[in-house]
């Protein structure tokens, strides 16, 4: 096979899997909650950013990237609820709202405070590893690994723990998981940190690949958003899923056009994607 | 008897006569004033239609669009791309905003077909964020990241100089208030009320016999005409155009002047852009600080003015003082139907 398409092949491997963390969260918070976060984007910036600041303190990677992870996903998710709990009774359009002033007044004083430029993290284990015609860094497959390795537990997670089950639960019916004493505020909040977490793993494990600097977010959340609609809102496995294709598609397309061409063309095939569901289920009412 | 009619028809002639002040003190005012006040009014009202068409689909119509700023940028980016070609004609020019933003509006319209609630909503989002990146996927013709300056001089403004005297702040002044005057018979009108009915409940008015993707698809292209409008003035205006107009900033713009002022009102999308404006421009000049205020604002907004300016006029005006005097405590739910807070409730 070609070099270019291993290589790129790769490359959307690395950018699918890190997109899919992202989305996962987006899908998890609006399956428990019914809550569009904005500030997704955002999120994965301050993940990478503590990367980046926790690097130069302690010179140690796999540390900085689990603290930052865990930082940014309890800080973040307990503002997230400060900002949505009082909206919750209210349509999700006001906290969609609520969310998006989060993510404008979040990029403006990340920018004040860390400045606009990029800031640069070198890769660590920077071992080329043969894979097949190309060489590709060991790093970047590790964030591969890590990215769905994580997917997996989570979805394990989901599945048979006490608390994924209660998430479902309340996913599904929420006064019933309340009546049955599934404790929903607790629930909630796990909600709100576990996706603020991801979005902070992803962009702490993409940092080597696409610097920080504070508007990083706002090109991911495109991206995180496609696939949430695409994948069907508040579905999981298909944010993953389609978030792998996403980022093939991304990288295989700039073999043979603009970045800018391949995202109208994906959207483009996300607005079919949803023509042929509309039509599968028949959507007369919500016409 | 009540009086409460006597007191609604009072207040009502007495809008009437507000209004009608308010535009002549409109048309006399600034240009008295002279210096950059008609200048910056102009452009205040100019992002009024952008206001006034996200409170007529959103507010209105309750399809919850977030990216009505496409629709502007297209219609103002068609202009500069026709204006290169040496077509100057600014009646030509103008039927070209219309038509690139209708292209626009059956996106739109489409999308209202096919979708409904938040899937409405992140189709619309994912469009202005597409079309913003347009721009850079055909830079020969949109002039990529640099954007494009509009070309022949001023006559494809009517001869009218936007930057010396006071014809052109005019021509805004005009089409601004045709556009509120003509959206005020629309939402009065027997399909303006179909409109909002459907908002509030489709399934209902689907079953009283209401064509409800009709009256979507109707609302959807008529509140493009003034986003198209306000994107034809605004390249006419400025010159020049960049592919940030075309982007979820613009579009959050348009949605905040809306929400601020009173989506579910027709002078309320105009107040909000005009007093955002004025506000950001004075608090940022010579700083880049606007998204910061746009996201205060935003969040005060969500929680503490959910209807707007001129809901709380609705509030603690002299109508709801009227109309309560001789009335007994309304039930809450009563007093709060109608209210754009109400109607984004049911998106």
């Amino acid at each position: 096979m070609d070099g270019q398409v291993v290589l790129q092949l790769l490359n959307g491997l690395v950018v699918g899997s890190s997109l899919a963390l992202v989305a996962s969260g987006l899908a998890l918070l609006f399956g428990v909650l019914h809550v569009i976060n904005f500030a997704q984007g955002d999120f994965f910036m301050l993940g990478a950013y503590a990367v980046w600041f926790l690097l130069r303190v302690t010179h140690n990677y796999v540390l900085s990237v689990v603290a930052g992870t865990l930082l940014v996903g309890i800080a973040g998710g307990l503002l997230l609820s400060l900002v949505v709990w009082p909206l919750l009774r209210r349509s999700q359009v006001w906290t969609l709202l609520a969310t998006l002033g989060l993510s404008l007044i979040v990029e403006q004083v990340a920018t004040n405070v860390l400045g606009g430029d990029a800031k640069l993290v070198d890769a660590p284990l920077a071992v080329p590893v043969s894979v097949g015609p190309v060489n590709y860094p060991l790093y970047f497959l590790v964030v591969v690994v890590v990215g769905l390795g994580v997917l997996l537990a989570g979805s394990f997670a989901l599945k048979y723990t006490k608390y994924g089950i209660w998430l479902r639960a309340v996913a599904q019916n929420r006064p019933m998981a309340a009546a049955l004493g599934v404790p929903v505020p607790r629930v909630f909040v796990l909600a709100f940190v576990v996706c603020a977490g991801l979005a902070a793993l992803a962009g702490g494990l993409l940092v080597p690949l696409t610097a920080v600097y504070p508007t990083v977010g706002a090109d991911v959340i495109l991206y995180a958003f496609i696939v949430v609609v695409a994948g069907g809102m508040g579905n999981l496995r298909g944010a993953a899923l389609i978030a792998i294709l996403v980022g093939e598609v991304q990288s295989l397309g700039s073999l043979v056009a603009k970045p800018s061409v391949v995202t109208i063309a994906l959207f483009a095939l996300v607005i079919v994607i949803l023509m042929v569901r509309a039509r599968q289920q028949k959507v007369v009412v919500r016409l | 008897m009540s009086v409460a009619p006597r007191v609604g028809r009072t207040l009502r002639s007495w809008r009437a006569i507000g209004a009608a002040a308010l535009v002549v003190g409109l048309a006399v005012v600034p240009p008295a004033i002279g210096g950059y006040v008609p200048r910056a009014l102009t452009s205040y009202l100019i992002f009024g239609l952008l206001a006034l068409s996200v409170g007529l689909i959103s507010g209105y119509g309750r399809l919850f669009n977030l990216g009505v700023g496409a629709n502007f940028g297209v219609s103002a980016y068609a202009v500069a791309v026709l204006s290169q070609y040496g077509l100057t004609n600014p009646l030509l020019l103008l039927v070209g905003a219309l038509g690139a933003g209708l292209m626009v509006a059956l996106l739109f319209a489409f999308y209202a077909l096919v979708a409904g609630g938040v899937e409405y909503l992140m189709l619309t989002f994912l469009t202005t964020l597409a079309f913003a990146v347009l721009p850079l996927a055909l830079p020969d013709l949109l002039g990529g990241d640099n954007g494009l300056a509009l070309k022949g001089g001023l006559g494809v403004s009517f001869g009218l100089n936007p930057l010396r005297g006071n014809e052109f702040y005019w021509l805004v002044l005009a089409v601004v208030v045709g556009c509120a005057l003509l959206s005020w018979f629309v939402v009065r009108s027997q399909a303006g009320k179909a409109v909002q009915a459907i908002g509030r409940n489709p399934v209902r008015a689907a079953a009283m016999g209401y064509s409800v993707g009709g009256y979507r698809v109707a609302l959807t292209l008529y509140a493009s005409l003034i986003a198209s409008l306000g994107g034809w003035l605004y390249v006419l205006q400025n010159s020049f155009v960049h592919q940030d107009i075309l982007g979820l900033g613009n579009s959050t713009n348009g949605l905040v002047y809306a929400l601020i002022g009173g989506a579910n009102t027709i002078l309320g999308p105009l107040l909000g852009a005009v007093v955002l404006r004025f506000v950001n421009d004075s608090l940022s000049r010579g700083s880049t600080q606007s998204p910061l205020y746009l996201g205060i604002v935003l969040m005060l907004v969500v929680y503490f003015l959910p209807d707007g300016l001129l809901g709380l006029w609705d509030r603690y005006g002299p109508r709801r003082r009227a109309a309560g005097a001789d009335r007994a405590p309304q039930p809450p739910a009563a007093a709060a139907a109608g209210t754009s807070a109400e109607n984004l409730e049911a998106v």
